[in-house]
């Protein structure tokens, strides 16, 4: 008689331990995968939010790296010679320095003198339009101390190529 | 077999049939008896009066198998062994110690266990295992023979039959059901109704499981289905990777986000042609105000100049917000030519989304 009170007891007792054990890992399970729905519901909104912005980027940046490849092998100061005398402005050129920078770029300064405001954007417009990724870094405008109706433009630019070629 | 209700009346009475030990009731017990009590023959009890220097039959009951070692058939551990103290003689000096004569009343084991045994499968669980007539002479111990006693009480007529057997419901005489062979039909009930709170639990348990089970797999299927979405976008940002989950992706797309706004800000050009046309807009219609240095950088500017007062430069200021962030006037002063000289400093990146992450 006890022998059936203590299996039945034994019985209910494994039934109570298997179902509260069957709980916990129903429970461990439900977080788990709450866990993880939360984390892919943010790499969702991450995606979604930025996906347009990088794929816009991405894009752009082949644009840019395209242009940095197109140099053909001819250095900075030659563009701009190229592009002073294009615009009637070469004697205007009053120094141009080059200064050390990163492996795949050249710098330089330039100083130009008595420029008009119509020659000024005329050089920057040209500038932008190069088929290689000519930069302008700083522009620094101030009037001419002996003609104010002139500008005096002092300007950092540099000539971006490819990472291999030197 | 007597039936009472719950006032102790008799309600009616019911009677059996004894093979051996199988019992076959008249007619089916059709009350749910609470309670159940059995007065065994008397014949079926053998007796040994014993003088012992103990005050009770508890302590009796505990001495008793020792006593009797040698004066029974067999070891007196076949045996269940009940006590019952004989009344005091009235001779007896006030003071006077005992011995008290006890009256050993026992059974055989085997006998009782085949007794409930055939009970229990007539449905029955006695709490106690007395005996009427016994107990109907209890007071009168040691007036003459047991067995003459007794004899004498087998011829009870009914209705004193029932008041005995009442009393020994209240407080049974003696009771056959020890050790072994203990009532246990009220532990039987409490674990009843513990397997009852039980069995209550572990179907909540179970309900809770299936209810976190299905938010489990609601959960999966969701997450399956945006893992792919977000997969299928992963793939168009970045042909050719197909990595097997979403962990860390969002990490990734951040990452090359800034890689790549940090690329493409070293490739940017000053924008000094746009800068001059929108500083053209936004100078006063009415003059007042002249810029004499500039200076562009990539991500800041600084305006100097001089105007004909603060408010016309603010308003410049104003202006240049269209076009220009944290646009901010960082110093006035009067000028050589008698004019408000000033500075107005700005960024030139407007704040992007995301940044800072």
């Amino acid at each position: 008689m006890s022998e059936n009170i203590d299996r039945k007891t034994l019985i209910v007792l494994a039934a109570a331990a298997a179902s509260v054990l069957l709980f916990i890992v129903a429970l461990v399970w439900s977080g788990s995968a709450a866990a993880r729905l939360s984390e892919i519901e943010r790499a969702h909104e991450e995606m979604s939010r930025v996906g347009g912005e990088l794929k816009e980027l991405m894009s752009k940046v082949e644009g840019l790296e395209a242009r940095s490849a197109a140099s053909g092998g001819k250095g900075l100061l030659t563009f701009i010679d190229q592009i002073s005398e294009s615009i009637g402005i070469k004697d205007k050129l009053a120094s141009q320095k080059s200064v050390p920078s990163a492996s795949n770029e050249e710098k330089a300064e330039l100083s130009f003198e008595k420029l008009t405001l119509n020659e000024a954007a005329n050089l920057f417009h040209r500038i932008g339009a190069q088929p290689v990724l000519l930069l302008v870094k700083r522009v620094v405008m101030a009037p001419s101390f002996d003609k104010p109706d002139l500008i005096m433009l002092d300007m950092t630019v540099s000539l971006v190529k490819p990472k291999n070629e030197n | 077999m007597y039936i009472l209700d719950e006032e102790g009346r008799l309600r009616r009475t019911s009677s059996f049939g004894l093979d051996g030990m199988e019992f076959s009731f008249d007619e089916p017990l059709s009350e749910d008896l609470e309670a159940s009590y059995v007065s065994i023959p008397v014949e079926w009890l053998d007796f040994r009066f014993i003088e012992l220097d103990i005050p009770d039959a508890g302590a009796a009951r505990d001495i008793l198998p020792f006593e009797l070692d040698g004066l029974l058939l067999d070891a007196p551990s076949e045996y269940v062994i009940e006590a019952l103290m004989a009344p005091v003689p009235e001779t007896q000096e006030a003071g006077q110690a005992p011995p008290r004569r006890v009256l050993a009343a026992f059974i055989k084991k085997d006998r009782l266990m085949a007794l409930l045994d055939g009970l229990g499968e007539a449905g029955l669980d006695p709490r106690a295992v007395t005996s009427i007539e016994l107990a109907s002479v209890s007071g009168r111990l040691g007036e003459a023979d047991v067995w003459e006693l007794v004899e004498g009480a087998a011829h009870m007529d009914e209705p004193a039959r029932v008041d005995q057997a009442r009393a020994e419901m209240g407080s049974p005489t003696i009771n056959m059901r020890r050790g072994d062979f203990a009532f246990r039909g009220d532990m039987r009930k409490g674990l009843r109704s513990l397997a009852f709170t039980v069995s209550l639990f572990v179907g909540l348990m179970l309900m809770l499981t299936m209810v976190f089970s299905l938010k489990a797999v609601s959960a999966g299927r969701t997450a399956d289905a945006l893992e792919d979405n977000v997969l299928g976008i992963y793939g168009e940002i970045f042909p050719g990777q197909k990595p097997k989950s979403a962990r860390g992706l969002s990490y990734k797309v951040r990452s090359k986000l800034k890689e790549l706004r940090s690329k493409a800000g070293s490739m940017e050009s000053v924008e000094a042609l746009d800068m001059l046309m929108e500083l053209q807009r936004a100078m006063p219609a009415g003059g007042g105000v002249r810029l004499m240095d500039i200076t562009l950088d990539r991500d800041a500017v600084l305006f100097k100049g001089e105007g004909k007062d603060l408010e016309v430069i603010e308003q410049v200021r104003s202006a240049m917000e269209s076009f220009l962030s944290d646009v901010k006037i960082t110093e006035t002063g009067k000028a050589v030519s008698g004019l408000t000289g000033f500075t107005i400093s700005a960024k030139t990146a407007m704040p992007q989304e995301g940044e800072g992450k």
